[in-house]
């Protein structure tokens, strides 16, 4: 769920950038499970009139992978390539900002088109900042070899957010996100084995069947604080839970420091979540199953994200061009899910803005 | 329902009281103090983070499918 993002990458554009900009970056995730994800990203800004904003991107995925979600479908090795395509406008006036994007995204075996409407308003002395935001994401699921196979999902997201200041160093910020997706959500590749009771052996596989509705709420609190000279520290807390019994809470903490032109993050985020309702390690012939699902995803796990980044101002270049590194190490700790006990790997990214 | 008025109510008004001056502000304009100071490199994470974990939403971003079943 980041389709409203995008709105945020518009509002960002209107409100703190007054020029236009240009910005790449390629991130490369890679871990354990034998599986390698490059993701390059270009977008573009533009001040196109007074308080008008226009932007574009593109994002694609190239995927490499030999996973055990992967091998338990019999098949040796996949790749894949996913292109995701984004044209937003946004138009500031007063103490208001309108905002709209389009987002289209593609895979040999998987179509979306998303719409994003946003709305944000500043109030009293621009102390206080309320969005509000709407998506609509309609999703097409293919199956590689299987022509007749077409399903369909429908996501719709509502997402409200209050930014406040409260001192001079010190901002809060309160968000929720509900989001209802209606249709297919398994997997089309991934089949589930259900077992002989005493687990000696699999009786037969069936296809991965998982709920077709699903709605999930997701409440953020953050505080943002600056310290020292040039310092700012930032905590946030996440609490989910969905109508498939999953729950899960996120802590992140951030520390950013600025010397000179170089300004370094550094960064823990712990997550742990309750696997959903019908998740079972193993299935078996001795109980009926509505739903079976092998999705690693749906299990109970915990997870640790531990990074650094450094951005770096070139000035004696161009008076606004940076270029940036970041690497993120993590840890996945699988406390149900009985085809992997964990996962280790690491999300490295290079890039560079200019604005213009 | 009610209690959720009485305390949007409530938490409007004690905003209200709030009141950062603009020349105050030097330290809160600073890019570190913004929660999402890179939201294209967010973009990149969720993207990775929400097709490993079950969880998604909450900060400022909503959606849905993109192939990450």
């Amino acid at each position: 769920m980041r389709r409203l993002l995008a709105l945020w990458v518009i509002f960002s554009a209107t409100s703190v950038r007054a020029d236009n900009s240009f910005v790449a970056k390629t991130q490369v995730y890679t871990d354990n499970d034998h599986t390698t994800v490059v993701s390059p990203l270009v977008a573009l800004s533009r001040d196109s009139w007074k308080g008008g904003t226009l932007s574009a991107s593109y994002v694609a995925d190239v995927v490499s992978s030999a996973s055990v979600d992967v091998i338990s479908n019999a098949t040796k090795h996949m790749d894949d390539f996913r292109s995701e395509i984004t044209g937003g406008i946004s138009q500031k006036w007063r103490a208001s900002t309108f905002s709209g994007s389009y987002i289209y995204s593609t895979e040999h075996d998987y179509s979306s088109h998303n719409i994003s409407l946003g709305f944000a308003q500043d109030l009293f002395q621009r102390n206080t900042t309320l969005a509000l935001g709407y998506s609509l994401s309609l999703n097409s699921v293919g199956r590689t070899g299987d022509q007749a196979f077409n399903r369909s999902l429908t996501v719709n997201s509502v997402d409200v957010s209050w930014t406040q200041t409260f001192t001079p160093t010190l901002i809060g910020q309160l968000s929720y996100t509900f989001g209802a997706s209606n249709g297919y959500q398994a997997s089309p590749y991934r089949f589930v084995r259900v077992e002989t009771p005493d687990l000696t052996a699999t009786e037969f596989k069936v296809p991965e069947t998982d709920p077709s509705d699903r709605y999930r709420s997701a409440f953020v609190v953050g505080l943002n604080k600056h310290i020292f000279k040039s310092s700012s520290i930032q905590g946030d807390y996440r609490f989910y839970f969905d109508t498939w019994g999953v729950a899960a809470h996120t802590v992140q903490l951030r520390y950013f420091v600025t010397f000179k032109d170089v300004t370094l993050r550094f960064r823990e985020r712990l997550y742990y979540q309750d696997g959903a309702s019908f998740f079972r390690t193993h299935y078996t012939t001795a109980a009926l199953h509505p739903y079976l699902t092998a999705d690693r995803e749906l299990s109970t796990f915990l997870s640790n994200v531990i990074g650094v980044k450094v951005s770096w101002r070139l000035p004696w270049v161009h008076r606004a061009l940076a270029v940036e590194a970041k690497v993120d190490l993590f840890y996945f700790d699988y406390l149900n899910f009985a085809l992997l006990s964990s996962r280790v790997g690491a999300n490295t990214e290079l890039g560079l803005s200019v604005i213009y | 329902m009610r209690f959720s008025l009485v305390a949007i109510a409530l938490l409007m008004s004690m905003a209200s009281c709030v009141a950062v001056k603009p020349y105050q502000r030097e330290k809160l304009s600073s890019p570190i103090m913004t929660f999402q100071p890179d939201p294209y490199e967010d973009i990149l994470d969720l993207h990775m983070l929400e097709a490993r974990e079950a969880a998604s939403g909450g900060y400022g971003s909503a959606g849905g499918g993109c192939g990450c079943n």
